[in-house]
């Protein structure tokens, strides 16, 4: 993984120095809380409902044993003894007093970590394919050029004020494994026909009150011309995006309003006028990067390990675990491996200072000294031979983190909700932990098969609601809470945003009204169908008869 | 009027804080001044801001509170209960003992209606 | 209002001409976009030197073709979130605006790097503000990560020369 040289350890270390005059002008006075606002937010410091939030990058998901267990002991003093993970691949931290995070974010430069940038109305922590560099199905390494976007959007003088935060996402992948389309700017790594690599760019995707799927700006960007093309992007949307109104501010409302064909000329005026410039990647810079991102020193194997067979077969439990979280890794004799965090005990991505402690010996031990953070809010053991996969599984265990449930219905995206923010409407982490009971028998969770649902408190849709299979989106009716479902929604390379389903129900009916819409779908599919299937094959108006039966009677 | 309580978060460790009698701001919704005319609520609310000029609060405002048969103040609307008792989710986190805030595990939806709890 | 010129308050020789008032002749002052259209034969005449004021609604392209009449130019932030101004600045020494370019309205001093790597040659501070508080920002950061107007080396350039030196 990537690691500073003095040139980034320095930076961060100036950065946290600057933010620590910020926290002091604050605290005497000299800056009101509205001009600290956006000063602290660009540094990841939120004020919550509660409390101070501190949200850490971790850039494209990608971290190291040594850094986890700064984590933890970050969890242990400033937070109470826990982290949360986004779905953005970052992790933050409830609690810390506002005297204390400049040492925190010291503390964090020490292990090459850092808040930058993962709030505020600025270029956001980029995001990647939590299984780059394992996965079979990529064409390059995500990572290498995410860092490149990472170190080229860090501070970027004329982008740090922008209408309205964006966000960018890599993938090098047919298979969409971090909602590329739903970012900002998607970037997908391709190979033209000469061999060269360049990105498929697309632009204007987003979920909050107005969903959009991303449209594709550019088909094929070479790749030493990637960050002008960001530039040109960024400065038109800069320019021209709304500022009147932050709900209309994105840059999905500018394509929108401006229409595709129309701002694309704009961006490909921009950039003609800058591409030649020292915008270029040099080669140097990538070929630099891109040995930190070597493939580790993987053992020669064999495909079929014959101990891994024998233990499948003689443990039902870890063979169920093995089927649900267990991936095929490029390297012969290796897996990747998917460590839920929707366990029964914590609030979804939660995870407390003492796992955050075992997983980081964990993956020195199992998997080269390497975690991934994904935007499903689990973490990733990238590279774990076949043969030592039982032994893990066992550890994990020990742990509680054996959960085989990736994927399933309760592996859910969850946005913290009223029980921690201050935007939400409604909570979000209660709906999903009385949904889980529900489905805690692991048959009934494999039987269902991928079923992705996802909540979220209020319209802002940090649950992602609009992308689940079934969604769930939190309202405030007179003072009570209420959840409107959404169906038929994937955030993946199927990319559709749901479409709601009817009125929303009470906090009592919710669970209740997800398990009618389930128990459809399982006397309705045909074999093999994903719930997401069925209901394309059928569409809404079963669900949604089946759902609101007296609607059906009234109308008759 | 409705009775009112003044609430903010504290500037320096972030925690929420009400108005108690005597200006200070108390961690504790019990502690918190009962504001029962318009006239003393504008008047705590001019010296809330004032606390928010002397960098010792941020964003104080007024919450409507009824009392239970013990006497008790509590906020009308879910969102100041979860302000004021802490997160639903953890037991460690509440900041006050209110039966059916903490959500529990049992299946029975932990409805929160506006209201005496 | 005091104007802040690299790393000192200097002297202003141009006023602000109130859309209503008479064009002096010496010039030296500075119109809205608005009496630009209105009286453009007018200022492309005056001897004097004109300068503009734009506001971070109104693009440098509405100027585009009448960059060469003035000499100086202002961009307006009418709230320090308010970040078009930096993308205007970038813009106008694209065209190829050889002038002054100042920062006026609200702006906080922890953006005075950023005015700078944008290309902004001045900025007007508060009253009682000092230059020494404002450079306090300029020097947070001993290389910057990405190239801009300024001539501040990136570090990706640094690591090649670092690179070249070692072999």
């Amino acid at each position: 993984m990537y690691r500073y040289d003095e040139f980034d350890r320095k930076f961060v270390n100036e950065r946290v120095a600057e933010f620590r005059g910020q926290v002091a002008r604050r605290m005497s006075g000299e800056l009101s809380e509205e001009e600290f606002r956006p000063l602290r937010l660009m540094n990841g410091l939120y004020l919550q409902l509660h409390a101070y939030m501190l949200r850490v990058a971790i850039p494209y998901g990608t971290f190291s044993a040594e850094q986890m267990r700064k984590l933890a002991q970050i969890a242990r003093t400033y937070d109470r003894g826990y982290g949360h993970f986004t779905t953005r691949q970052n992790i933050q931290f409830n609690w810390p007093k506002l005297e204390d995070v400049p040492n925190l974010l010291a503390e964090l430069a020490d292990v090459e970590m850092h808040a930058i940038q993962t709030s505020g109305n600025c270029i956001r922590n980029v995001t990647a394919d939590p299984y780059a560099g394992a996965i079979v199905d990529e064409v390059d390494d995500s990572r290498i050029w995410a860092e490149i976007v990472r170190q080229w959007s860090t501070l970027h003088p004329e982008f740090t004020f922008l209408g309205r935060k964006f966000k960018i996402a890599v993938s090098a992948s047919d298979y969409d494994r971090a909602v590329v389309r739903f970012h900002d700017i998607g970037l997908f790594i391709k190979k033209n026909d000469a061999g060269e690599t360049g990105f498929e760019v697309w632009i204007g995707g987003g979920l909050g009150r107005t969903p959009m799927i991303g449209k594709i700006s550019n088909e094929f960007v070479p790749a030493e011309d990637l960050l002008s093309y960001l530039e040109a992007v960024l400065r038109v949307y800069n320019m021209n995006g709304r500022r009147d109104n932050k709900y209309k501010a994105r840059i999905k409302i500018l394509v929108h309003e401006t229409g595709l064909d129309e701002l694309r000329a704009q961006i490909d005026a921009e950039w003609a006028a800058i591409k030649d410039s020292a915008l270029k990647v040099p080669e140097y810079e990538i070929e630099r990067i891109r040995v930190y991102f070597a493939p580790p020193p993987f053992e020669t194997l064999n495909a079929v390990d014959r101990g891994f067979e024998t233990k499948k077969f003689e443990n039902p439990e870890f063979s169920r675990w093995v089927n649900g979280n267990v991936v095929a890794h490029k390297q012969v004799g290796y897996a990747i491996v998917n460590i839920s965090l929707k366990t029964d005990d914590l609030p979804p991505g939660d995870i407390t200072a003492d796992q955050m402690d075992n997983l980081a010996d964990l993956a020195e031990n199992y998997s080269f000294d390497e975690i991934r953070a994904t935007h499903e809010q689990n973490l990733v053991f990238a590279h774990v031979k076949q043969s030592e996969l039982f032994e893990l599984w066992r550890e994990l265990g020990e742990i509680g983190l054996a959960m085989p449930n990736i994927g399933k219905v309760t592996d859910m995206i969850v946005c913290p909700g009223l029980d921690y923010c201050g935007l939400a409407n409604t909570r979000s982490i209660p709906v999903a932990q009385r949904i889980s009971k529900r489905y805690a028998d692991l048959d009934q969770q494999f039987d269902l098969g991928e079923l992705k649902l996802k909540i979220s408190g209020c319209i802002n849709a940090c649950g992602h609601h609009h992308v689940g299979h079934i969604g769930l989106l939190g309202v405030d009716r007179r003072g009570e809470e209420f959840y409107q479902i959404t169906l038929g929604g994937s955030g993946a390379e199927d990319a559709a945003i749901g479409s709601i389903i009817g009125p929303a129900f009470s906090s009592s009916d919710i669970v209740d009204a997800v398990e009618e819409l389930i128990n459809f779908y399982v006397e309705i599919r045909n074999q093999g169908e994903r719930f997401l299937d069925t209901y394309r094959r059928v569409g809404a108006a079963p669900f949604k008869s089946r759902l609101y039966p007296e609607k059906l009677d009234a109308a008759a | 009027m409705e009775h009112h309580v003044i609430t903010a978060n504290r500037l320096n460790d972030g925690l929420v804080v009400f108005m108690g009698e005597d200006g200070c701001w108390e961690n504790s919704i019990l502690d918190a001044q009962v504001l029962e005319t318009d006239e003393t609520l504008k008047i705590c609310l001019a010296s809330a801001n004032t606390a928010e000029q002397a960098q010792i609060v941020v964003g104080p405002y007024e919450i409507e509170v009824i009392e239970n048969d013990k006497g008790e103040f509590r906020p009308l609307r879910f969102r100041e209960r979860i302000r004021a008792y802490g997160p639903t989710t953890h037991a460690d986190f509440a900041t006050q003992d209110v039966p059916g805030h903490l959500t529990h595990l049992d299946d029975v939806s932990p409805v929160y209606f506006n209201g005496v709890g | 209002m005091p104007l802040l010129k690299g790393r000192n308050i200097v002297e202003d020789a141009w006023t602000l001409l109130a859309d209503n008032l008479e064009l002096p002749e010496a010039g030296f002052v500075i119109v809205s976009l608005d009496r630009f259209i209105r009286d453009r034969d007018l200022l492309v005449a005056c001897s004097g030197p004109i300068g503009v004021r734009l506001s971070s609604a109104q693009s440098p392209e509405l100027i585009a073709d009448a960059l060469e009449v003035f000499s100086l130019i202002e961009l307006e932030f009418p709230a320090f979130t308010d970040g078009r101004p930096y993308s205007y600045a970038q813009l106008l020494h694209r065209l190829g605006f050889a002038g002054e370019i100042r920062a006026v309205g609200n702006v906080l001093r922890d953006q005075y790097l950023n005015l700078k790597r944008c290309g902004f040659d001045a900025l007007e501070i508060k009253e009682g503000e000092t230059a020494e508080e404002w450079c306090i920002a300029t020097g947070a950061f001993s290389a910057p990560y990405q190239v801009a107007y300024d001539t501040e080396k990136p570090i990706m350039s640094l690591r090649e020369k670092r690179l070249a030196a070692a072999s």
